[in-house]
């Protein structure tokens, strides 16, 4: 009997011995986007980059929570003239692998930026005609045409280690990252979680929290379950229906902050179709009714906004103003445009991309056929949806953005530009606005060195964009956080909802 | 026909039989309900100048936040459920009746073909069938709709017909094979009919039961199939009612403690199918000579 009791201790302590290897990690995150790949250029996207920031540093940085450019792999920066930005390099910072960061590495990794199998960064990458590196802990850019926005990007390219990943095949490349970062990955489980520890050599000292494991959970209700069952601190992407759950638990904290992204619709004027006529245009934007949309759709959590770039951008203008909703008015106009009897308008859109995507959609479908529109609906996945856009296959649909950048300027070419491949504009325009004066503008703004005239050819940009109906803004999102109480972590989330654990303080 | 039926021991075992009495009575309601959906309900909850985003998440009149005008509350939309749920049983019995009609008829079709005739053309149709029967159906509708570029409810009863053929076919198919060998079937032969007349007059009558049965098994397995596919954003698209479609936009909301959303369309749902199955087991006993020469 007491061998057998003892036998059943044994076999029990064995059977527990996993679940001690897996013990709970100082912080858990559950995210909502899993990471497609360790190697940092790989992916223009936010949802790739906030992991990429952990593991590696860019020459600068954009600390929580305003995001100002500060000082990281580069101590200090200069635009000498229109075309030439200097850099000098932090001294005394190393890799995860022990070699040293020097203004070589800055060199490799921008020239391999360049090349499409590694990268989707082409577009900065491409901008730059030379690098020189006078000494090691200098480097100077000289790009091809003037970009203002250069140095703005400069918080999401990361910097890899030169000597080893020269050598290595992208197969490892993509799976283990090599950079500066705050944190050494130690294990990514594909579809599963991320964990990585803390670098003790960190130029900024080490990262408060040890152990961090990221559970990439892309199903929102199943996410929401795992902090209202304690297996998670915090909590990215928590849906805007379940909010009034969450601020009735005693156990989680609900932290919001005014997303970057705005979200609109993007409408087009190409001749021959009734978007031709402004009127037409202003009638659809007055149709739309933002703030019951904000009410219902978006549960109070999105701000009514009056135009595309976010307060944060240079080119932002706070004295725009939205058109009133003014269903009667926009009835008038139609009627006065030539359509008294509507004519057939698909609304197309993602409906798993932004926040309640497909019910703003539909939304819009309403007001549109209560001021006589026939209206049709065409919502789709983002892989479909996207991909029609860059065919043009949609003259009036819903999207959002947020320029990386913090510069209107990049906006505009790539939004508002008139479609011209051959020069890199208008790449993202799906909805074939044209408007010569601005295109005009766009081009000259590019020139301007001084920040402060700059901001203000930006602003006339913006104004007349917006007044001549190129897109109609609906509202800024909300980012929304949860975060269990009894983990007493301080967190304060960034503008560009990347997770920068090494900001994340006890 | 009315008449036989009466006078036939079908009528008494159907009287005698409460379950059955019960599935046909909820199967004519609706039906009902389905055909009177525009008079019956509210509203039309998908026309769009109708529907009001100010109504979006109402409860159910009984409770504090609700209306009568929405008696079972409404959708993130501002739809009636009641509305949305007749309107949407039209979606469900429409695509449930064409699919279990065109399907068997492909099925049939095929199966006498194949098993009357034999040889090469049985093999090519027989491993054409097995090839589709390897798939799960809802796997195989789910492929075939991502072919369309635009949906609508009858690209939907398209995919589900290519792979719901399969069964009527191997039934029918096994049927022939037995029914062909039988004497009157040779005398019919000897007599010069036709093979057209051969089938149509001699042999399908005599196959036909198995196949009944089988239809009205297939009529509730094809109208959760329908719900499934909806639910899973595959199905009708979002401008069509459908019951799969309003459990899956309220299932982001039982969280939220918002339940009308996903109980009435899912025991609406669950009603429908259970009341096939009780009246389709009367029917497939009745359907078996050897069972109804016991009682």
């Amino acid at each position: 009997m007491k061998l057998k009791s003892l036998t059943l201790l044994l076999v029990l302590a064995f059977l527990s011995l996993p679940v001690l290897a897996l013990a709970k990690a100082d912080l858990v995150i559950a995210v909502d986007t899993p990471p497609k790949s360790m190697n940092p250029h790989s992916f223009n996207s936010d949802a790739n980059l906030s992991y990429m920031a952990n593991f590696f540093d860019g020459l600068l940085q954009r600390p929580a929570p305003e995001g100002k450019l500060s000082p990281a792999l580069a101590t200090a920066w200069e635009r000498k003239d229109a075309l030439t930005w200097e850099f000098t390099l932090r001294k005394g910072v190393t890799f995860h692998n022990g070699n040293s960061f020097n203004a070589a590495d800055v060199k490799f990794t921008f020239e391999r930026m360049k090349d499409p199998e590694f990268s989707k960064f082409v577009n900065i990458a491409n901008s730059i005609e030379s690098i020189e590196t006078p000494d090691d802990y200098t480097v100077i850019f000289k790009t091809a045409k003037p970009v203002p926005w250069f140095a703005e990007t400069m918080h999401q390219n990361f910097i890899v280690d030169m000597e080893s990943s020269i050598n290595r095949d992208s197969g490892d490349y993509n799976t283990h990252p090599i950079g500066t970062g705050a944190y050494k990955l130690v294990e990514w489980v594909k579809g599963s979680y991320i964990r990585m520890e803390a670098n003790p050599d960190y130029w900024e000292g080490a990262p408060e929290y040890k152990t961090v494991e990221i559970k990439p959970i892309t199903e929102s209700s199943t996410r929401f379950a795992a902090i209202s069952s304690r297996q998670a601190d915090i909590l990215t992407g928590v849906p805007v229906n379940l909010i009034e759950q969450i601020k009735k638990n005693p156990n989680i904290d609900l932290v919001s902050r005014p997303a970057r992204r705005c979200i609109y619709m993007d409408i087009g004027n190409k001749a021959g179709t009734p978007f031709a006529d402004i009127r037409v245009r202003k009638a659809i934007a007055m149709a739309i009714n933002e703030e019951e949309i904000i009410k219902t759709v978006m549960n109070g959590q999105a701000t009514a906004a009056a135009q595309v770039p976010d307060p944060p951008t240079v080119g932002y203008d706070a004295s725009l103003q939205r058109l009133p909703y003014d269903p009667q008015q926009a009835k008038a106009l139609l009627k006065e445009a030539g359509y008294p009897n509507g004519f057939d308008i698909t609304i197309a859109g993602p409906n798993d991309r932004y926040v309640n995507d497909k019910q703003i959609c539909e939304a819009v479908a309403k007001y549109l056929a209560k001021i006589g529109l026939n209206v049709s609906l065409d919502v789709k996945p983002k892989s479909i949806f996207f991909d029609e856009l860059s065919q043009n296959k949609h003259l009036f649909y819903l999207i959002g953005w947020m320029d990386g950048s913090y510069d209107f300027g990049r906006s505009a070419q790539m939004l508002l530009h008139s479609i011209d491949a051959d020069k890199g504009m208008g790449t993202y325009n799906g909805a074939m606005y044209s408007n010569a004066s601005l295109d005009e503008q766009i081009v000259a703004s590019s020139e301007v060195l001084d920040q402060s005239a700059r901001e203000k050819a930006l602003q006339k940009i913006n104004r007349e964009s917006v007044e001549d109906i190129s897109w109609i803004p609906l509202h800024y999102q909300q980012d929304l956080y949860a975060v269990l109480k009894s983990a007493n972590v301080k967190f304060t989330p960034r503008s560009d909802y990347w997770i920068v654990v090494k900001e994340i303080k006890k | 026909m009315i008449r036989i039926f009466k006078k036939s021991h079908h009528l008494n075992s159907f009287v005698n039989d409460p379950p059955a009495l019960i599935g046909a009575v909820l199967i004519v309601v609706f039906v009902f309900c389905a055909l009177f959906a525009s008079v019956l309900a509210p509203m039309d909850p998908y026309d769009l100048t109708r529907v009001d985003l100010g109504n979006a998440l109402m409860a159910p009149a009984w409770m504090d936040s609700g209306s009568l005008a929405f008696p079972l509350g409404t959708d993130d939309q501002g739809r009636g459920i009641l509305s949305t749920i007749l309107y949407g049983l039209r979606t469900s019995l429409l695509v449930g009746f064409t699919v279990v009609i065109v399907s068997s008829i492909i099925g049939i079709v095929l199966g006498m073909i194949g098993g009357y005739y034999g040889g090469l053309l049985d093999t090519v149709i027989m491993r054409s069938a097995d090839t589709v029967f390897s798939f799960s159906t809802t796997l195989l509708a789910i492929l075939l709709l991502g072919i369309f570029e635009s949906r609508n409810i009858w690209t939907v009863v398209f995919a589900i017909c290519i792979a719901g053929w399969v069964k009527y076919a191997r039934t029918i198919r096994g049927s022939v094979l037995e029914v062909k060998e039988n004497a009157y079937v040779t005398a019919a032969k000897a007599c010069g009919a036709k093979d057209f007349r051969i089938l149509f007059k001699h042999i399908l009558p005599n196959a036909m039961p198995p196949i009944f049965v089988l239809m009205a098994v297939d009529m509730a397995v094809v109208i959760m199939l329908e719900a499934t596919l909806s639910f899973l954003g595959v199905g009708v698209p979002i401008t069509e009612p459908s019951l799969g479609m309003m459990i899956s936009i309220g299932k982001n909301y039982i969280y939220a403690g918002m339940w009308w959303m996903v109980l009435f369309p899912g025991m609406t749902l669950i009603l429908m199918v259970v009341a096939i199955n009780l009246f389709s087991d009367w029917f497939r006993d009745e359907m078996n000579p050897r069972l109804s020469q016991r009682s």
